[in-house]
């Protein structure tokens, strides 16, 4: 069932598809071209707006009504949900594979011949970064965008983004500057030590993965359309 | 008895402002369904729970015998749905949309569905989002009617239609009835229910008044038109709904052979329809003079 659903999106959606991998992914090759950024992440994280399209799918679908007629399809909702991190991966994988082959073009425009292609796919991303994308671009919103659409995806972005300026303006305002530090230190001390030991963070990331996909089967199985 | 093709049970539904309480009817098989009632009254809160888009609180389905609400991704390729207003991903052709419908419906009858095409006016390359609501509720239709579904669920389909295409399209709806496929049919356009409908379902604040054949309401169902003075002498009791204005009183009762015989030669009794019902049921209000 998954396949069909996989087509049906591709079939509806592909008017959002292509405005989005295929400039960006150029257009973002070429910005790292020109002012030497590291590819790597730049590459990662277009390859991870891509992957927001199911989101962008999933609202679409909410605002013109269309939503409705998905559910009402011979498909559970668990595959409803399954189509949408499965889209997202596989949107990912599709726009990293664009963003090689913009990379060859543009290489080749450039230097007027074709760069050596073993210094290409290895600097598209580290799988672990790319996982983290994968985690904070799809698997973090979607719960809150399967049970809320819009508000949902307001709230995934506006909610971190109003803790982390929160924070400078209490040590600021609130004269609370050492305590802001030490609590982003201790943050940090975390992070590196998780980061440290590859078993450990794996382990961290496939928890939350599966908890997203937990979160998002009740929310999306308890909304009413 | 034959078991009912489809059969709600006690079926709740509590939103913020709005509750369906217990409701329930049986559909048989090979019989059209009228559901009627106000706006809000909760037609399409039911309508929703028999395709999974809304989840009772509690109360059961039963579609072929077999519990819907558990089992429901299996069992909905056996059931069409047209919506009040149908929409669709703008931009897409009404071929890509039947193409996309088709895939996930194994009974699919392409043949059927280019007939339907032609005689509802329909081009296959149209733009879903640059047709009226007619043409929508239209192509809506061709979906429905082409994969072969035992249960047509249709939620006011005949809003937008014009009075002739109206017609073709209840008398085409009775032709695809047989002895295993039924019709549920919502709709406040009670003239489209007489011609056609087997069975009807008033819902009213949530609730299911009544579920019963259209030859019970033609027998038992009456209006009383008389003076305030009689009312006043029979008293309101003897009515399921009234209303009242400077000049007299219409009032609904279950009993027309009874209210024949005590209101002889004294007011007017008639056999009430089904708008008389809508119109009539639960009402105590007077009307301004």
């Amino acid at each position: 069932m998954l396949p069909r659903l996989f087509l049906r999106d591709a079939r509806l959606h592909r008017m959002l598809l292509a405005p989005s991998l295929v400039p960006l992914a150029f257009l973002a090759y070429v910005f790292a071209q020109a002012h030497g950024h590291d590819r790597a992440v730049l590459a990662g994280t277009m390859a991870f707006l891509a992957g927001l399209s199911p989101l962008w799918f999933h609202l679409r679908e909410s605002s013109e009504g269309t939503l409705a007629d998905l559910a009402a399809l011979p498909v559970s909702r668990f595959a409803i949900v399954g189509l949408r991190y499965l889209e997202a991966l596989v949107l990912g994988a599709a726009a990293l594979l664009l963003l090689n082959l913009a990379g060859l073009a543009v290489q080749a425009a450039l230097q007027g011949s074709l760069p050596a292609l073993d210094h290409l796919p290895g600097s598209l991303g580290q799988p672990r970064v790319l996982a983290w994308l994968y985690f904070g671009c799809c698997a973090y919103p979607m719960p809150l965008v399967l049970r809320w659409g819009g508000r949902g995806l307001g709230a995934a972005v506006g909610i971190p983004l109003g803790l982390l300026s929160s924070l400078p303006i209490l040590g600021t305002f609130g004269r609370q500057t050492d305590q802001v530090l030490r609590l982003l230190g201790a943050v940090d001390a975390v992070w590196q030590r998780v980061v440290a030991r590859p078993g450990l963070e794996a382990l961290l990331l496939a928890s939350l993965l599966a908890l997203s996909f937990l979160l998002s089967m009740k929310a999306f199985a308890g909304r009413d359309l | 008895m034959t078991e009912p093709l489809l059969h709600l049970l006690g079926v709740s539904k509590r939103f913020g402002h709005f509750a369906l309480r217990d409701a329930g009817f049986a559909l048989p098989p090979g019989l059209m369904l009228g559901l009627i009632g106000p706006n809000g009254a909760g037609k399409t809160t039911l309508i929703k729970a028999i395709l999974g888009l809304v989840r009772p609180d509690s109360g059961s389905i039963r579609f072929q015998g077999r519990d819907l609400l558990r089992e429901g991704p299996a069992l909905r390729h056996r059931i069409a749905h047209v919506p009040d207003e149908p929409r669709f991903t703008p931009g897409a052709s009404l071929r890509t949309l039947k193409e996309v419908h088709a895939t996930f419906h194994p009974a699919w009858d392409e043949a059927r569905w280019r007939e339907l095409m032609g005689e509802f006016g329909l081009e296959p390359r149209m733009v879903a989002d640059r047709l009226s609501l007619g043409q929508r509720t239209r192509f809506a239709l061709t979906l429905a009617l082409s994969r072969a579904a035992d249960l047509l669920v249709l939620d006011e389909p005949t809003t937008g239609l014009d009075p002739v295409f109206r017609r073709e399209l209840l008398a085409r709806l009775a032709d695809t009835l047989d002895e295993r496929r039924s019709i549920l049919f919502s709709t406040h356009i009670t003239s489209d229910l007489e011609l056609r409908a087997d069975l009807i379902t008033l819902v009213r604040d949530g609730e299911v008044v009544f579920t019963t054949s259209q030859d019970d309401l033609r027998e038992t169902w009456g209006v009383v038109k008389g003076g305030l003075e009689l009312l006043e002498e029979q008293g309101q009791a003897l009515f399921q709904g009234l209303r009242r204005n400077a000049h007299g009183f219409e009032g609904l009762t279950r009993d027309l052979e009874g209210a024949r015989r005590r209101f002889q030669g004294r007011a007017l009794v008639e056999r009430a329809s089904l708008e008389d019902i809508l119109v009539l049921m639960g009402r105590r209000k007077s009307d301004a003079a």
